[in-house]
C-alpha cells in the first residue's frame, strides 16, 4: 500500500539525519530571511494597523452615519411615492442620480426599463426640503408628478463617495 | 447572534471533520455560511423559504454526523488520531501554548482590526450586490427567481454565487432586524473569520516545525538544546500570524468592513493552500482545506475560478504522490479532484440553467486590441503587487538556505502555493485581457480589490518561510558531532515515537 500522502496519510519525508548537514554561512542566509521577513511583516502590520485605525475615526464615523441617514431619508421618500413590490423605473437622465436611486428603489420594488409596465418614473432631483438638497420625485403615466415626502436631511450634496 | 446561529448549524459537521481543535472555532461560522448559500440555491431552484431550507440542511448535517460519530467512535472529535506528529513532554507543553496563544494573538489582532466597524460604511458593491442578494432570498424564490433575470438591474451581478446573499439572509431572518448594517457586520465577521483561518495555518506550520525540532533534538540528545531553540518555531508561528491578520486588512482596506465579500473568498482560498498544500496532508486539515475551497467557491466569481484552480493543485500533488507509490492510475485522488471540480461547477450550471441574466462586470463595446489591454493589466495589477518585489527573493532565497529543512520538516514545497498563486492572478489578469469594454475603467473601479488574493497569498507564504528559518535545528550543522546511533526520533521525555504515517 502506499505511504504517501492521503486523506489519512502524510507526506512520507526524509528524517533530519537522512539529510546532509548545513554549513553555518547557510543557517546564517536562513536566518536572515527569517529576520527579512518579520521585518517587512512588521511595517505591513504597522501600516494594516494604521489603515485600520483610520477607518474608525471619529470623521469617519460621522461620514457613515451620514450616508446612512442619506439613503434612509431617500428610502422613506421613495416610500412615500410608491408602495414596496410594485414595478418602477427609474430615470437615467443622469447616470450618477440613477446609481443612486437604483441602490434605493432596487430592494424593495421591481425595476424595470419598460417604461409601460412601471407605476412610475423614479427621479433624484436637487430640491428644497429633500435629503442633503436632492429629493425623490415620481412621474406618473397619467402626468403626476409628486414629491417624496416624510423624510428630510439638512445639508447641501451627497454624502461623500464611497470607494469603488 | 447572526453569527452564533451559522456557528451552531456548522459546529457538529465541522468536529467530525476537522476534530476538536482551535481552528473549529471560525471554521464553524463559515462551514453555517456554506449551509446557507446551500439553502438560498434550495429556495432559488426549487422553492420555499430560506431559513426554512437553511434550518433542513442544519439539522440534516447534524444528524449525519451525530450518526457517524455513533457509527465510528474513532472519529469522535475528542479522539485523537492514531498518529500525527504531535509530540510529548516540554515539547508538548509549547504545542500546547503555541495553540492557546496563537488562538489569543490572532483573536486580539482580529478585534483590533473589525474596530474600523465602528463607522459603520456601507460601500457601493454592498448596496448593489451583497445586500441586495440578501434582499431576493429574504423575500423568497419569486422575487429571487424574478430578479435573477431582471435586465434592469446589470449592476447587482444576479448570477453571483449565494453565499453572502444567503447569511445575511438567514441573520435578517432569525435576528428579524433586516438593516444593511446587520448585514454588513456579518460579511465583516465572516472575512475575520477566513482571516483567522489563514493565519492560524502558519500557526499550524510553527507547531508543525516545533515537534520536528523536538524530534530532531531526541535524535541528538548528547547535545543540549541552545535556550530558545525548542520554542523558536512555535513563537515564530504565533508572531507571523498574529502580523499576517493585521496585514492581511491593511490589504483590504476599507473593503474589509464595508461589506464587500473579496476579502472572504481570497482569505479562505488562501488559508486551502495553507491546510491542503503546504501542510502535511493530515485529513483534518485537508477537511479544513475543502470547507475553504467551498466557501472561496461560493463567494464570487473570482473565487470559484481560483478554488478550481486550487483543486487541481491538489489533485495534482496527492495523485502525482500515488502515482509515484502505486505505479497505477491514482483513481481515489482523480475521484475526489473531478467531484470537487463538478461541485464548484454545480452553481455556474445552475444559474445557465435558471436563464441568469449575463454577469456584466463592465459595460459597454470592448476596447483596445489583446496588446494594449494586456498592457494595461498587468500595470494596474502590478501597482497592487508590490509585495511580490519582496516576497520572490525571499522565497528564492528561502528555497537555497532552508530548501534542506523545509524538506526535513515535511511541509510541501512553496512551489504548491506559488502556482496557486499565479494561477488566481492569471485567471483574473486573462479576465480583464479578454473581456468586455473599456480595460481602464474597468481596472480603475477592482484592480485593488481583484489583487487582495495574490497579495495575501504572497505574505503567507514568506510568512511561513520566516518561521521555517527559526526551525534550522531540526537539520544538522557541519559542526555538529556525528550522531552515534541515529535516534529514534523520540521526544523528550521518552514519550512513545512521533507516527508520521498511519495507515488508511
Amino acid at each position: 500500500m502506499t505511504d504517501g500522502p492521503g486523506i489519512d496519510r502524510t507526506d512520507q519525508r526524509p528524517g533530519p539525519h537522512d539529510l546532509p548537514a548545513r554549513p553555518p554561512a547557510v543557517r546564517l542566509v536562513g536566518l536572515a530571511v527569517t529576520l527579512t521577513v518579520l521585518v517587512g511583516l512588521v511595517i505591513g502590520a504597522v501600516h494594516g494597523g494604521r489603515a485600520t485605525a483610520g477607518l474608525g475615526s471619529a470623521r469617519q464615523v460621522s461620514s457613515a452615519r451620514l450616508d446612512i441617514a442619506y439613503y434612509d431619508c431617500l428610502t422613506t421618500q421613495s416610500s412615500s411615492l410608491v408602495r414596496p413590490g410594485k414595478v418602477v423605473d427609474v430615470s437615467t437622465a443622469n447616470p450618477g442620480s440613477w446609481a443612486t436611486l437604483s441602490k434605493v428603489v432596487a430592494p424593495r420594488d421591481v425595476l424595470t426599463t419598460d417604461r409601460r409596465i412601471a407605476v412610475a418614473v423614479l427621479t433624484l432631483e436637487r430640491r428644497p426640503g429633500g435629503c442633503l438638497g436632492s429629493a425623490v420625485v415620481a412621474h406618473y403615466p397619467n402626468g403626476t408628478v409628486r414629491q417624496g415626502t416624510g423624510a428630510s436631511l439638512s445639508g447641501q450634496g451627497p454624502p461623500p463617495a464611497q470607494p469603488l | 447572534m447572526a453569527s452564533c446561529a451559522l456557528a451552531a448549524a456548522g459546529l457538529l459537521p465541522v468536529l467530525v471533520l476537522v476534530g476538536l481543535r482551535l481552528v473549529s472555532i471560525p471554521l464553524a461560522p463559515l462551514t453555517g455560511a456554506i449551509m446557507a448559500a446551500l439553502a438560498a440555491a434550495g429556495c432559488l431552484a426549487l422553492g420555499g423559504s430560506v431559513l426554512l431550507w437553511f434550518l433542513g440542511i442544519a439539522l440534516v448535517a447534524g444528524l449525519s454526523a451525530a450518526v457517524f460519530v455513533a457509527r465510528y467512535p474513532g472519529s469522535r472529535p475528542w479522539v485523537r488520531p492514531s498518529g500525527g506528529a504531535r509530540p510529548t513532554g516540554s515539547a508538548n507543553r509549547f504545542h500546547r501554548g503555541a495553540g492557546m496563544v496563537g488562538a489569543a494573538v490572532i483573536a486580539l489582532a482580529v478585534v483590533g482590526s473589525l474596530s474600523a466597524l465602528r463607522a459603520p460604511h456601507i460601500g457601493f458593491d454592498a448596496r448593489t450586490i451583497w445586500l441586495l442578494h440578501a434582499v431576493w432570498f429574504t423575500d423568497g424564490h419569486r422575487t429571487a427567481l424574478a430578479a435573477l433575470s431582471n435586465p434592469a438591474i446589470p449592476f447587482a451581478h444576479a448570477s453571483y454565487p449565494p453565499l453572502i446573499g444567503g447569511s445575511v439572509a438567514i441573520s435578517w431572518l432569525i435576528t428579524g432586524n433586516r438593516s444593511d448594517t446587520l448585514g454588513v457586520v456579518m460579511i465583516a465577521l465572516l472575512n475575520a473569520c477566513a482571516v483567522s483561518i489563514a493565519a492560524w495555518a502558519v500557526v499550524e506550520v510553527g507547531r508543525h516545525c516545533g515537534s520536528r525540532v523536538a524530534a530532531a533534538h531526541a535524535d541528538h540528545q548528547a547535545l543540549p538544546p541552545r535556550r530558545g531553540r525548542l520554542e523558536a518555531p512555535y513563537v515564530a508561528g504565533v508572531v507571523v500570524a498574529g502580523l499576517l491578520v493585521l496585514v492581511a486588512f491593511g490589504v483590504a482596506g476599507p473593503f474589509a468592513t464595508n461589506g464587500y465579500a473579496d476579502l472572504l473568498w481570497s482569505a479562505a482560498a488562501v488559508g486551502a493552500i495553507g491546510f491542503a498544500l503546504v501542510l502535511p496532508g493530515r485529513r483534518g486539515d485537508l477537511w479544513v482545506g475543502v470547507l475553504l475551497l467551498s466557501v472561496a467557491g461560493l463567494t464570487k466569481q473570482e473565487g470559484t475560478a481560483t478554488a478550481v484552480a486550487i483543486v487541481v493543485l491538489i489533485t495534482v500533488r496527492f495523485a502525482h504522490h500515488e502515482w509515484a507509490q502505486l505505479s497505477g492510475v491514482p483513481w481515489r485522488p482523480l475521484g475526489f479532484g473531478a467531484i470537487g471540480v463538478l461541485a464548484l461547477g454545480a452553481w455556474p450550471f445552475l444559474m445557465v440553467l435558471l436563464g441568469a441574466s449575463q454577469n456584466v462586470a463592465v459595460f459597454g463595446v470592448r476596447q483596445g486590441d489583446l496588446v494594449s489591454r494586456t498592457h494595461q493589466t498587468v500595470v494596474a495589477m502590478s501597482g497592487h503587487l508590490h509585495v511580490l518585489a519582496f516576497a520572490v527573493p525571499i522565497a528564492i532565497a528561502g528555497g537555497i538556505a532552508l530548501g534542506q529543512v523545509r524538506r526535513a520538516s515535511g511541509l510541501r514545497n512553496d512551489g504548491w502555493a506559488w502556482a496557486a498563486l499565479a494561477l488566481g492572478a492569471f485567471l483574473v489578469a486573462g479576465t480583464y485581457i479578454t473581456g468586455p469594454g473599456n480595460v481602464g475603467f474597468w481596472l480603475d473601479t477592482s484592480v485593488h480589490r481583484t489583487t487582495f488574493f495574490p497579495a495575501i497569498c504572497a505574505w503567507w507564504i514568506i510568512g511561513t518561510w520566516a518561521v521555517l528559518g527559526t526551525a534550522q535545528a531540526m537539520v544538522p550543522r557541519t559542526s555538529d558531532p556525528p550522531v552515534e546511533a541515529q535516534g529514534t526520533g523520540r521526544p523528550l521525555d521518552e514519550g512513545p515515537p512521533p507516527v508520521l504515517h498511519h495507515p488508511s
